[in-house]
This record gives structure tokens, C-alpha cells and sequence, in this order.
């Protein structure tokens, strides 16, 4: 309950940026670089003289909606990928294995990497968004798939399917009715699970530079402010994003495993 | 049969990536593109010469059997970016990621054992509550940020040592709450209930029965933890600017560096697939001995 309250005011607070701060991220104020947090800027200002809060919230907005984006196309593929498998016979089920192997063969951030560095690397800052968040819900499917497919599995062996079938119900109906039902919390849960962990593989890519790119602001790159290490024990205001961050991503792992003792 | 497949798989799995990988890397933009040909003091006898040793005109199947001969031979290609052999290159830096990860990635998962055996069977809920918070609080910042928290703590002046550190604790936070749930199902095992209720000293208990039935899927987080840790080690090296396999993949990623890519890409599902099929070996053949020891 307080995990759900705390996100719903963290999100309430990043969908409010326009309001909030209506100057917006990109502003500069050259009157003011580097400052300290005071009633103008509460976080303070980058070395630009950009509003820190500003980018702080424009930043976990875009977090919010890539990540989530991507983590809803990965939960499709997933649910999809599992249910067919699940349903559909050896031969889905056998590639569903390949197709996952092969993605698991590799660390998923090296993954990433790679399949970022095999793309132009200046590109606007529009099309780095669109570029990470189809990475994230391409590549990302395939633990969630392993685990829907094993349920979908299940659930054809059980004995109302068997009941189903036997009174001469197909393949659609047989999914429709018996198991998107019993499989829908299952995917909601592989949605929950998968958020965080893309919010967190988003911050990595955009702080190596493979992510969303500048001017935009996104958690990665608001950590590349850390890399100065001597400024930061000047200014500790600058690991307000990192605090955002970790409050964001533990509400989430705390609701992801609460939705997961909920299925158990 | 189920041995075959256990070894055909993953043999299977690593040659559709590579191809999958050559295939990728030869429709890349850029793919066999020269600075040179911006030059203008090149003939264009010379610049052909350039192109067709860049074997653009090769499809990617003779590209990738190019490779493989390669490969056999040890030859992985020259880097761009380096101008040097890839494999000398994967040789060195490979190296230092194994020193600096390999023993921190041992130490994260025996401390994450040690902690769960710990609060398992000595029923000390301040160690249990302390360490399944600060695991969970490890899983919510990423490890770049971790890294960096420590150099401002530490000081960039030791990068090995804070490399490890930062893997040891991931690999921690990641065992932790596996091998509690782990040890908690063997020590509901008949034979364990049946030595507590014999009154078989707890260590003896722990030892003998517990963690030899518990061992099998215990040494499968370990091998699982192998690939997380090279996941780790890419923004932690760079972050660090310790010059190990992980700091190369991201300069290869900046530079373009096609070759080192590839060459890593190979090395890495190697070390993948060895590692997941080692853990599902030993979760295979774990509970068979152990059945096999009791029959």
C-alpha cells in the first residue's frame, strides 16, 4: 500500500513537470550556473545552468513512459510467445526455447550494447528515445515468456482445458476462454517485474551515451553530473536523482513482489 | 539422449548467434567503410583496392565461414579501433575482468550462502531484516551508480578493488534471497527433519545434510551469476576506468569497432552457455546422485 502511494506521487510528480517547472528542461539560465538549491531552483543548477529539478522530473517522466512502454510490448510478446507455445504443440514450444536461448546467451546489457552500437550512433534525440525503447521491449521478452510458457503448459494439462477440449472447443476458444483468464494476472506480474529492471537498463545505456541523448533528460544521464567526484562532496544536492531513482525503482520491486506472493 | 542435447544445445545456440551477429554487424551502417575513401589523394585504382579488401562484396554466409575458419585457427581479426589482433586484445583486458571479478563474484554468493544459512538456522532476525534490506536496496540502484557512490566514498584511486566491491555486492544482493528460498526447501527434506528430531548437532546438521542436499542448486546461482557479472562489469570499468573486457565492449560500442564487437560477442556466449549449462548439469545430475547415494 505505502509502495503504491509513494509511486503515485512520484508519477503524479513527473506527469505535473509542466507545472511544476514551467520554464521546462531545456531552459538555460546563464545567470545562474552551477548553484545551489535555493527557492528559484530547489535542486539547484547543472554547470549550464539548467533547472536540476526541471530535469529531474522531465527525466522521470520519460522514464516512466519508455520503460513502461517497453515493458508493456515485452509483456505482450511474452504473453503471446508463452501462449502459443503453451498451446499450440511441440514445435512452439521448441522455438520458443531457441528464440529465448539464443537472447539468454548473452548479458543483457551487453545486448544491448550491442545491438545499439550496430545502430547509427548520432542521431537525434527524438529518435534515441525511440531507438532505446524498442531495444528494451525487443530484447527484453524472454525471461517473462519462459515463465508464461511453463504456466500456459500447466494450465493445457489441467483438468478444465482436458473438460474443454473433450467437449470439442478449439485452439482460439480454448485460449480465450480458459487461459488468458487464468494467464492475465501472470502477465500483469511479468509487466511488474520487467519495469524496474528496463528503468534501471535504461539509466546504464543513457549514462555509457548509448541512451537517450542530450538535450533530453533522462536518469542516465543526470548520474553523468556524479562522475565528478570532487564536486559532489561540494555539492551533494547532485545525488537527488539517484535518491528519486532508488525510491521509484523500490516502490516498484516492492509492488512486483507483492503482486508475485499474491499469484503464489 | 538428454546428454547429447545438453551438449548439441548450446553448441546450436552459440553458431545461429554468431551468424545472427556476422549477419547484424554486415548490415551495420558504415559496415567496410574507410576514412580513407573521403581521402582524395587516392587513385581509384587504390580506393578499389581498399574496398575489396574490406570483402564487401562477400554475403554473409562466406563472411561467416571466414570467421569460423578463423576462429579455429584463433585468429579473431583485427581491431579498427586498436589497430591490433582482437584476440590479444580480448587476452589481455579479459584478464583483468577475471581478477578483478572473478573472486568478487566467488565472494558475493558464498557471503549471500553464509548470510542465509546464517539467519536460517540460528533465527537472528536483526541479521536476516538488515541483509534482505540492504540486498533489496542494492537490486534498486543500478551498478554505475553504485560504483560512483563508492568512488566518491573511496576515491578513484583503487578501481580494482572498487570494481569487485561493487560486483561482490550485486552478485550478494542477487544470491541472497535464491539461496535462503533454496535452504529453506532442503531443510524441510525428510532425512533433515528426521536428523533434527534425532538431535544431530546444528553444524553437523548444516553440513551433512542441509547443504549436501542444498549444493547442487546452490552451485547453479553460482554458474548463473557468471554472465550477471559481466553485465556488471561493462559500466563499472568504465566508470572506474579499469581497462578490462568491460570497459572494452563499451569503447568498442562507441568506436564502431566491428571486429571486437564480434570477437566479444563469440567469447561472451561461450562463457554464457558454458555457465547455464553447467548450472543446469549440476541441477540435473544433483538430485539423481543424491537419490542414487540414498537407493
Amino acid at each position: 500500500m505505502a509502495a503504491a502511494i509513494g509511486l503515485s506521487i512520484l508519477a503524479a510528480c513527473s506527469f505535473a513537470a509542466g507545472w511544476i517547472c514551467p520554464s521546462g528542461y531545456a531552459a538555460q539560465f546563464r545567470d545562474a550556473p552551477a548553484v545551489a538549491p535555493c527557492a528559484r531552483f530547489p535542486l539547484g543548477t547543472d554547470e549550464l545552468g539548467r533547472d536540476l529539478l526541471a530535469r529531474t522530473l522531465y527525466g522521470m517522466r520519460l522514464s516512466f513512459l519508455l520503460a513502461g512502454s517497453a515493458a508493456l510490448v515485452s509483456s505482450a510478446i511474452a504473453g503471446l510467445a508463452g501462449i502459443a507455445a503453451g498451446v499450440l504443440g511441440k514445435v512452439f514450444e521448441q522455438s520458443l526455447e531457441a528464440c529465448s536461448n539464443l537472447l539468454m546467451s548473452l548479458p543483457w546489457l551487453f545486448l544491448l550494447l550491442l545491438a545499439r552500437a550496430l545502430m547509427p550512433l548520432g542521431m537525434p534525440a527524438e529518435t534515441s528515445v525511440l531507438v532505446t525503447f524498442l531495444l528494451l521491449a525487443l530484447l527484453g521478452w524472454a525471461p517473462a515468456a519462459r515463465v508464461v510458457g511453463a504456466s500456459a503448459q500447466s494450465l493445457r494439462q489441467s483438468g478444465f482445458t482436458l473438460r474443454a477440449r473433450a467437449e470439442g472447443a478449439g485452439n482460439w476458444r480454448l485460449i480465450w476462454h480458459q487461459l488468458w483468464p487464468n494467464l492475465r494476472p501472470l502477465i500483469a506480474t511479468q509487466f511488474l517485474v520487467l519495469l524496474p529492471g528496463f528503468i534501471l537498463s535504461e539509466a546504464t545505456l543513457s549514462f555509457l551515451g548509448l541512451g537517450v541523448g542530450e538535450p533530453l533528460p533522462s536518469w542516465g544521464g543526470l548520474f553523468r553530473n556524479l562522475e565528478d567526484y570532487s564536486a559532489v562532496a561540494e555539492q551533494p544536492w547532485r545525488v537527488a536523482p539517484l535518491v528519486l531513482m532508488f525510491l521509484t525503482v523500490a516502490c516498484l520491486q516492492s509492488l512486483s513482489s507483492e503482486a508475485s506472493q499474491r499469484k503464489t | 539422449m538428454r546428454f547429447l542435447r545438453a551438449i548439441t544445445g548450446p553448441i546450436v545456440t552459440m553458431l545461429i548467434g554468431g551468424l545472427l551477429t556476422v549477419w547484424l554487424v554486415r548490415q551495420a551502417p558504415g559496415y567496410g567503410t574507410d576514412p580513407a575513401e573521403l581521402d582524395g589523394r587516392w587513385s581509384a585504382e587504390s580506393l578499389a583496392a581498399l574496398r575489396a579488401n574490406h570483402q564487401n562484396h562477400l554475403t554473409v554466409w562466406r563472411l561467416y565461414t571466414g570467421y569460423l575458419k578463423g576462429l579455429a585457427r584463433g585468429d579473431l581479426g583485427t581491431s579498427l579501433a586498436w589497430n591490433r589482433p582482437v584476440a590479444q586484445l580480448l587476452g589481455e583486458r579479459g584478464w583483468v575482468t577475471l581478477r578483478s571479478s572473478g573472486l568478487a563474484v566467488f565472494l558475493g554468493w558464498a557471503s549471500a550462502v553464509v548470510v542465509a544459512l546464517t539467519y536460517r538456522f540460528r533465527a537472528l532476525p536483526f541479521v536476516s531484516g538488515v541483509s534482505r534490506s540492504s540486498a533489496s536496496a542494492l537490486l534498486c540502484l543500478p551498478s554505475p551508480a553504485v560504483a560512483l557512490l563508492l568512488c566518491i566514498v573511496l576515491r578513484p584511486a583503487l578501481p580494482q578493488l572498487i570494481a569487485a566491491v561493487v560486483t561482490g555486492l550485486a552478485i550478494f544482493a542477487r544470491v541472497l534471497l535464491p539461496s535462503s528460498a533454496v535452504l529453506s526447501a532442503s531443510e524441510s527434506e525428510p532425512h533433515v527433519l528426521q536428523a533434527r528430531a534425532r538431535g544431530v548437532h546444528s553444524i553437523r546438521l548444516v553440513i551433512w545434510h542441509v547443504l549436501r542436499c542444498a549444493a547442487p542448486a546452490l552451485l547453479s546461482l553460482l554458474a548463473a551469476s557468471v554472465p550477471v557479472a559481466f553485465g556488471i562489469a561493462v559500466p563499472v570499468e568504465t566508470v572506474c576506468n579499469l581497462p578490462g573486457a568491460g570497459q572494452l565492449a563499451w569503447l568498442a560500442a562507441e568506436k564502431r569497432d566491428l571486429p571486437v564487437l564480434t570477437g566479444l560477442t563469440f567469447a561472451l556466449m561461450a562463457v554464457t552457455l558454458l555457465s547455464t549449462s553447467l548450472a543446469k548439469a549440476w541441477s540435473i545430475t544433483g538430485p539423481e546422485l543424491a537419490e542414487g547415494r540414498t537407493a
